[in-house]
């Protein structure tokens, strides 16, 4: 198992060093030159060379590279042009709500779709069945922008039970939380029917009821652990769904995430802090796999041996 | 008392494309300390017997009349909760394909133990000390090293003695084999089969043997039941059917013996044809589009069941209908 995380650990060096320079050429891929575009019609001369200075771009392509991958090491991604405070520092500050905001939104789907989609294949073909389909395709095909108003709406306008945005206790967390996690929970659902089904026509079914065990032993013990095999490698993907997902469901929500930075920093055009929302979310996502990977070891032993 | 007797039991599954009988009109009996074989080629209905008499029967499928009396109690009869003590405790199954029966990711010790803590009053130390014990009797020779195994570190010989060791461990009354080691390779499939007699014979347990060996067959059983299209063609003591045998499905089984130098997936089957489907199985006598004695009267009509002398040995062809003509209505006789 140690084998199994180390070769893990190591798979993630080169998808890390990927996502910096992609980060890097980012600012040179952009059309036009990035600074006039930051600074918009009134940028006067000097405005446009103080910049470009500032981020470095009078030195050659190569030296930009390096003093950015050594600043990067130093945890340093320069400064917001708009703030002049060190992007670092801004991102992490809106860091935890974003991951506050990703997992509410997991454990959302999560504990929606495992019984609903066990129980569908448990009871195949019955009411819960088709209900739980007519959710997975409601779920998947109504986006984050319709759904997340229609919330608002309903829970807060309405009914008066939620706050509509914000940022605070449990009560702000739900409706933002269930605008993201909707998609995901049917989806999953889904899957994890499908996958139960598969699972619960195997040999080791009938014989795990040849046993005599109790059929709740039956389900959870011998069917949903294998169920889940393929549902974790698919979670551990769509987990990058829930970070863009995160975006929108941010900025209709007022939630301080780093979504919503993101997207302030494209209308401000703070590349600096643009870059910082990206490379941040971009690790999270990574290393969200080496989670996901590291428990799939855990569950599945015919990897863990390997 | 028979320790289980079948009574025209009749499994049918209900699919799309119309009703499946698997098992039409079935019975046997099974005393206590035999071994029965049941015998016949692939989708005869050997599984879906097997399979009623543990109660694993499911959707789309049905018991749809019949009785299943075990030591005098009709397992038709009972609720799910009642029949699933029976299970693992009184009657034990093992399955035909040793490396699918196994749960892949849990330890096949705790696999054996699960079971004792489901039906018995013992701590999880006497469990694992009799599973270890029970990993000894059927020969893996590091049992202890074994018991914290996976299935996938196994070979599928020594899944199929982990697969024994759990359906033996409660002591059954009845261990039913359904073709356990067709999956096999020829030299481990002797081991296996000498294994299940021996412990049988130690534990005293009935064995009900699905094969569709005759050499098998040969080898284990006192008595026999042949089943073709989801019914018994023949059935009695082995020695009496093998020496005698009398429906030509019967016959040709017996002439299909494979010696033990036959390649492993030749065809062992001599008999022309295949088993009919069973929604609309043939009229008359399933077997006369396939047989080369065939009468007139077998397209039309269902061969009556006839008993052979003073013996067990029974017969469903009409080829014997004039000369045991006075046994067609002595059917009480069987099983007393
Ligand atoms: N779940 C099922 N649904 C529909 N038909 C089935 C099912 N299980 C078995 N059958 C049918 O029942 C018949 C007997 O099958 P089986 O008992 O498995 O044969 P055997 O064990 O003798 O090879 C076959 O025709 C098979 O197609
Ligand atoms: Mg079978």
């Amino acid at each position: 198992m140690i084998r199994y995380i180390i070769n893990r650990l190591l798979l993630t060096i080169p998808v890390v060093i990927a996502v910096s320079v992609l980060v890097f050429l980012f600012i040179h891929l952009i059309p036009g030159d990035p600074v006039e575009m930051m600074l918009g019609e009134t940028a006067t001369i000097a405005n446009v060379e103080e910049i470009r200075h500032m981020l470095g771009l009078d030195k050659p392509l190569g030296i930009q590279f390096l003093d950015f991958m050594k600043n990067l090491l130093k945890g340093d991604l320069g400064k917001s042009i708009v703030s002049r405070r060190p992007v670092m520092q801004i991102v992490l500050e809106r860091y935890p709500a974003t991951i506050k905001l990703t997992v509410a939104s997991a454990i959302v789907a999560l504990i929606i779709s495992i019984p609903l989609g066990t129980l569908a294949a448990v009871k195949h073909y019955s009411w819960i069945d088709n209900l739980s389909m007519i959710f997975a395709l409601l779920g998947v095909s109504m986006p984050n922008f319709w759904l997340g108003p229609l919330l608002i709406i309903l829970f807060s306008l309405t009914l008066g039970w939620l706050p509509p945005s914000g940022y605070g206790g449990f009560k702000y967390i739900i409706l933002p939380a269930i605008t993201l996690g909707t998609a995901m929970s049917a989806s999953l659902t889904r899957l994890v029917r499908s996958s139960m089904l598969e699972v619960l026509d195997q040999e080791y079914i009938k014989t795990a009821r040849a046993k005599g065990l109790r059929e709740r032993l039956v389900i959870y013990r011998h069917a949903l652990r294998n169920a889940l095999i393929p549902v974790i490698t698919v979670f551990g993907m769509q987990i990058g769904s829930l970070l863009s997902g995160a975006l929108i469901t941010e900025t209709i929500f007022s939630w301080p995430g780093v979504g919503r930075l993101f997207i302030e920093s494209i209308f401000r055009r703070d590349f600096p802090l643009v870059q910082g929302c990206v490379l941040i979310i971009a690790l999270t996502y990574v290393f969200v796999n080496f989670i996901v990977d590291i428990t799939y070891g855990f569950i599945n032993p015919k990897i863990r041996y390997e | 008392m028979a320790l289980l007797e079948v009574k025209n039991l009749r499994v049918y599954f209900h699919t799309r494309e119309g009703t499946v009988k698997a098992v039409d009109d079935v019975s046997f009996t099974l005393e206590k300390n035999e071994t029965l074989c049941l015998v016949g080629e692939s989708g005869c209905g050997k599984s879906v017997t097997a399979l009623s008499i543990i109660g694993l029967i499911s959707n789309p499928g049905k018991i749809e009349s019949g009785q299943i009396l075990f030591e005098g109690v009709d397992l038709v009869k009972l609720k799910k909760s009642e029949l699933r003590k029976f299970r693992g405790t009184e009657i034990s199954m093992i399955f035909q394909e040793p490396m699918t029966s196994l749960n892949p990711s849990l330890k096949v010790g705790f696999q054996i133990v699960e079971l004792l803590l489901e039906h018995f009053n013992v701590s999880k130390t006497e469990a694992k000390n009799l599973a270890v014990e029970f990993l000894k009797k059927v020969k893996i020779p590091d049992a202890v090293g074994t018991y914290d195994k996976y299935p996938h570190q196994l070979s599928g010989g020594m899944r199929q003695r982990v697969m024994i060791a759990m359906a033996l461990i409660s002591k059954p009354s009845l261990l039913i084999a359904d073709e356990p080691t067709t999956a096999l390779d020829v030299t481990i499939q002797l081991q296996i089969l000498e294994l299940i007699r021996d412990l049988k014979n130690s534990l005293g347990t009935s064995v009900i043997l699905i094969t569709h060996d005759m050499g098998v067959v040969a080898n284990l059983a006192d008595k026999v039941a042949v089943m073709y299209a989801g019914k018994i063609v023949e059935s009695g003591e082995v020695f009496e059917v093998f020496e005698n045998p009398l429906h030509p499905y019967t016959v040709g089984l017996l002439g299909s013996i494979p010696k033990l130098d036959t390649p492993k997936n030749s065809r062992l089957i001599s008999i022309p044809g295949n088993v009919p489907r069973l929604i609309n199985p043939p009229k008359g006598c399933r077997f006369h589009e396939r047989c080369s004695r065939k009468l007139e009267i077998c397209e039309i009509a269902e061969p009556p069941e006839m008993t052979i002398g003073n013996s067990n040995h029974r017969i469903a062809c009409w080829l014997y209908s004039d000369e045991f003509q006075g046994a067609v209505d002595t059917d009480e006789r069987y099983g007393s």
